[in-house]
């Protein structure tokens, strides 16, 4: 008696819907949804923008990992709304391949649970990612870029938390109450989120503005 | 006088079983149960817990504390699954082997790997991947060059 097993969920505290929550029919649906976006991704992909894609997706499966400590509880980056302004659509293969890996090594999330984490990343992604495209160009200011660039890094979470409440809502949840509760907690992730997107995206405005432009403004490949 | 004694005992006689159905309190030692903490080591308090017994039957649903723990009493042998939910998506299972003494018995523990191994393989696997991928595609371009 008195053996107190200690375990962590399969799951990171942001945006991770663990298994055995959602039904089949919403699962089988999210790995749709997440499998064309895919295919669009890999199909504006070109290929000098992969070493791109191989980088951002690395640093999105590490940032996972750094956990921030703040005041109330820990925080760490998500990053997709950098994906989303570099990557545009081939965030989608990108996010896939990170969640892949993370339920593979970490047990976090799950494998039947990866469409519906894909969308929930990669949706706010492009999403971000197309709305403040045009502040971000080349002859825009450095305090436009900034501010353009943070709204996609806090916008990019904000949805996620969004999303994350839907898909909860699909589980058979309440969707305010679900939604108000993960906003709340994410508010901590969207500032940081908002201030480490507003630096890369003013600083690679300034040095390598061409990194800001995602593959999908190219010629699709065949 | 005797009379309204009588009335009395006519009044409260009835009532004497209700009187009679006391609750005590034991003191219970110790319990099995689990301690959900999410990945940065925050708890999960307050989360809902199912416990299913060995026969498939609900035994007791429940919170954690605000430590994230949560005990019970099993009260037979066999596999116990304890599942602690938040609500906002993040879910976790725990099953537990007891024998006839209600004694855990220790099953292989599976644990992921540390940070920076996993990190280290997880971003290998990455530039490998992408690295695979890159050379499929030159390997194309130079087939239809």
């Amino acid at each position: 008696m008195g053996a107190l097993a200690s375990l962590a969920p399969e799951g990171f505290r942001l945006m991770h819907i663990a298994e055995g929550i959602l039904s089949p029919p919403v699962l089988a649906g999210g790995a749709l949804a997440a499998t064309v976006g895919v295919g669009i991704g890999l199909r504006r992909l070109r290929d000098e923008d992969i070493p791109r894609a191989a980088v951002l997706t690395a640093g999105f499966f590490v940032a996972s990992l750094i956990h921030i400590p703040t005041g109330a509880g820990s925080v760490h980056l998500v990053l997709n709304g950098l994906m989303g302004l570099m990557l545009g659509w081939a965030a989608f293969p990108a996010i896939v391949v990170a969640l892949t890996l993370q339920a593979l090594i970490f047990q976090v999330g799950g494998l039947t649970v990866l469409g519906i984490n894909t969308l929930i990343m990669a949706v706010p992604a492009v999403l971000v990612g197309r709305t403040v495209r045009p502040l971000l160009a080349s002859g825009r200011s450095a305090r436009t870029v900034l501010a353009g660039s943070a709204m996609a890094g806090g916008g990019a979470v904000a949805l996620g938390a969004i999303l994350g409440a839907a898909a909860v809502a699909l589980g058979g949840r309440e969707f305010h109450a679900a939604a108000g509760a993960l906003l709340l907690l994410h508010v901590p992730v969207m500032l940081t989120e908002a201030m480490v997107t507003g630096c890369i995206g003013a600083f690679l405005h300034r040095v390598r503005p061409e990194l800001l432009v995602p593959p999908q403004a190219a010629e699709p490949v065949p | 006088m005797r009379g309204v004694w009588g009335i009395l005992v006519l009044l409260l006689g009835p009532a004497a079983p209700l009187f009679g159905h006391g609750v005590e309190a034991r003191r219970i030692e110790g319990g099995v149960g689990l301690h959900a903490v999410y990945s940065d080591g925050e708890p999960m308090a307050f989360a809902e817990v199912t416990v299913t017994a060995p026969d498939g039957e609900i035994h007791q649903e429940g919170l954690t504390d605000r430590a994230g723990a949560f005990l019970f009493t099993p009260d037979t042998a066999g596999t116990w699954t304890l599942t602690a939910d938040d609500g906002l998506g993040h879910r976790v299972s725990l099953d537990l082997t007891l024998d006839e003494g209600m004694v855990v018995v220790p099953g292989p523990r599976r644990r992921p790997p540390g940070r920076l191994p996993g990190a280290v393989t997880g971003v290998s696997l990455v530039f490998g991947l992408f690295g695979v991928w890159a050379l499929w595609r030159a390997s194309l371009r130079r087939a239809s060059a």
